[in-house]
C-alpha cells in the first residue's frame, strides 16, 4: 500500500530524512514515533504529496509520488485523507457542513444527508450535527476531522499528532475511533510522540530519531 | 453546501461596498468604451453617405462624337466601378448655366464654351480606389481631364482612420483597466479566503472546484459592470431622442443606434470577466 526506497529529504540542504525504506500493507495500523524534529510529520507530508523526495522512491497504491504530477495530488488526496493535530475544520461551517465538504468537492449528490449522519453517529456526535465547530471542544473537534477524513471511504488515513491537544480521556476516546476505522479495512498511519497510544498494543511502531530509523 | 453561483454572489455580497466601486468603476469604463463605438461607427456611415456623393466628373474632348461618348459610357459601366453614369452634353449643361448666370453674359462669349460631360458615380466598396480608377480614366483618347473631390475623400479617409485608432487605444485601454478592476477585487476576496481554499486543497479538491466561484464572482462583475454602461447609454439615446431636445437639435434623429451593443457589450463583459478572474487565481498549488 506504501513503500519508501532509500528516501532522503532535506530542508535548506539540512537532511530531515535520511535513507529511509520501509513498507505498509494494506489495512495496518502503525505508529511512528520519535521526538519532536525527528522526521515524523515530513514522512507523512510526503505521503500525502505535501513534499517530495528529494532523492529515493515513495509508492502509495497506483501514485509514484518522486514523479507525481500537480494535477495528481487532488486524487491522491482522495486515496489518502490527514488528520491534523490542529484540526483544520471549517470554523464559520457546522458540524454537518463540515463532513459533507468532501462528497460535495467528490461532486457526490445522493444520499449525503444520510452518510454523514451515519458517520457521525458512529463517532458519537449526531446530536451535535447542526453546532458550529467552533462551539465544540478540542476533542469533539477531532472527532469532527476524523469524520471528514473517513466519510469517503480512503484506503488510508494519516494522522498527524491527533491527540496532541487532547486530555487522556479524550485520547483514549480518538484512538478508540482509528482503531474502528482501521478494523473496517483503511490503513491508518499515527504519527505520534506519546508513547501511551501505542504501548501495550499489537501494532507495528516505527521509531524515528534525527530522520533516521531506529528499529 | 452552496453551488459556485451561490458562493460567488455570498463572496461579492460580503464585500458589497468594494463590490459596488469596482461594479461603478467597470461601468463607467464600459460606458466610454461604448460611447465611442457608438461615435465610430456613426462616423463610418456618415463618411459612407459622403463617399457615395462623390462623383468623377469626366469632360470629354469637343470633337468627339456623340455615338463614340455612349460606347464610352458603356465600357465605364462594364468596369462595375460605378453605380450610376449619366451624360451631360455641352448643350445641357449651358441651358443649366443659363439657370445661374445672366444669359446676356454667355451670348457676350459667343460660344458655348462648356464641355460634354460624363458624370460616374462611384461604388461605396470601390472608393478606396478612386484615384487609381481616375488615372486609368484619363488615359482615354476620349477624356479631356478628369475632375473627383480628391481632397475632400482623403481628408475623410485620414479622418476616419485616425478616430478609428484613437478609438481602438480607448478600447484597449478601458478593457485593460475593466481587467485590472476585476483582476484586484477577484485577488482581493481569493486572499481572504485563503484558508478555506487550503483546506479545500488538503480534501482534494481539484483546482477547477476551486476556482468555479471565483471566475463566476469575475463574470458576475463584468456583466454587471457592462449592463450598466448599456441600461445608462440607452437611456442616453432615448432621452436625446425625447420631443424637446430633437426641437433644439434636429440633427440629432441621424444619430444611428446599433442595437446590437445590447448584447455585445454585455458578452465582452461577460468574457473579460472570466479571462481576468482566471488569470488573477493563477495556478493552484498544492502543498
Amino acid at each position: 500500500m506504501i513503500s519508501f526506497l532509500g528516501v532522503y529529504k532535506y530542508y535548506d540542504s539540512t537532511p530531515v530524512l535520511k535513507n529511509i525504506s520501509f513498507k505498509i500493507e494494506k489495512g495496518e495500523l502503525i505508529f511512528i514515533t520519535g521526538p519532536s524534529g525527528a522526521g515524523k510529520t515530513t514522512l507523512l507530508r510526503l505521503i500525502f504529496g505535501s513534499e517530495r523526495p528529494d532523492e529515493g522512491e515513495i509508492k502509495v497504491g497506483d501514485f509514484e509520488l518522486s514523479k507525481i504530477r500537480q494535477s495528481e495530488i487532488p486524487y491522491l488526496r482522495r486515496f489518502v485523507t490527514f488528520v491534523f493535530q490542529d484540526f483544520r475544520l471549517r470554523q464559520d461551517l457546522t458540524v454537518y457542513e463540515n463532513v459533507a465538504l468532501p462528497l460535495f468537492i467528490l461532486g457526490q449528490k445522493k444520499d449525503i444527508k444520510q452518510k454523514v449522519y451515519d458517520t457521525l453517529k458512529n463517532i458519537g456526535l449526531r446530536h451535535r450535527a447542526d453546532s458550529l465547530v467552533r462551539a465544540l471542544s478540542g476533542g469533539e473537534q477531532q472527532r469532527v476531522a476524523i469524520a471528514r477524513a473517513v466519510i469517503t471511504n480512503p484506503r488510508i488515513i494519516l494522522a498527524d499528532e491527533p491527540t496532541g491537544n487532547l486530555d487522556p480521556d479524550t485520547s483514549k476516546e480518538v484512538m478508540t475511533l482509528f482503531r474502528n476505522v482501521n478494523a473496517m479495512g483503511c490503513t491508518v498511519v499515527i504519527a505520534t510522540h506519546n508513547p501511551e497510544l501505542f504501548q501495550n498494543t499489537p501494532y507495528r511502531v516505527i521509531h524515528l530519531k534525527e530522520g533516521k530509523f531506529l528499529k | 453546501m452552496k453551488s459556485p453561483l451561490q458562493s460567488a454572489i455570498k463572496n461579492l455580497w460580503l464585500s458589497k461596498w468594494s463590490t459596488l466601486m469596482a461594479i461603478v468603476s467597470i461601468g463607467v469604463c464600459f460606458f466610454i468604451v461604448t460611447a465611442v463605438l457608438i461615435g465610430l461607427y456613426n462616423l463610418d456611415i456618415f463618411s459612407k453617405k459622403l463617399s457615395s456623393k462623390a462623383t468623377i466628373v469626366i469632360y470629354i474632348k469637343n470633337e468627339i462624337p456623340e455615338t463614340e461618348i455612349y460606347q464610352f459610357i458603356n465600357k465605364l459601366k462594364e468596369t462595375g466601378f460605378f453605380t450610376k453614369i449619366q451624360y451631360v452634353s455641352k448643350e445641357d449643361a449651358l441651358k443649366e448655366m443659363q439657370n445661374i448666370i445672366e444669359p446676356s453674359m454667355i451670348e457676350l462669349i459667343g460660344y458655348n464654351p462648356l464641355s460634354n460631360t460624363v458624370e460616374a458615380f462611384i461604388k461605396d466598396e470601390k472608393i478606396e480606389k478612386t484615384e487609381e480608377i481616375t488615372q486609368s480614366i484619363k488615359k482615354s483618347n476620349f477624356v479631356e481631364d478628369v475632375y473627383y473631390p480628391s481632397k475632400i475623400i482623403y481628408a475623410l479617409k485620414t479622418l476616419k482612420i485616425t478616430l478609428w485608432n484613437l478609438g481602438i487605444i480607448i478600447f484597449c485601454f478601458l478593457s485593460l483597466a475593466i481587467l485590472f478592476i476585476i483582476y484586484a477585487t477577484v485577488k482581493n476576496h481569493y486572499w481572504k479566503k485563503t484558508e478555506e481554499i487550503e483546506i479545500l486543497k488538503l480534501l482534494g479538491a481539484t483546482p477547477s472546484y476551486i476556482r468555479y466561484p471565483f471566475i463566476t464572482e469575475g463574470g458576475i462583475l463584468g456583466l454587471l459592470g457592462s449592463l450598466l454602461a448599456t441600461v445608462s447609454i440607452i437611456i442616453i439615446y432615448f432621452f436625446l431622442h425625447s420631443k424637446n431636445v430633437i426641437e433644439f437639435l434636429p440633427a440629432i434623429t441621424q444619430l444611428v443606434f446599433p442595437f446590437e451593443i445590447l448584447y455585445i457589450i454585455p458578452s465582452i463583459g461577460l468574457l473579460l470577466g472570466v479571462v481576468s478572474s482566471f488569470v488573477a487565481l493563477g495556478k493552484i498549488k498544492y502543498q
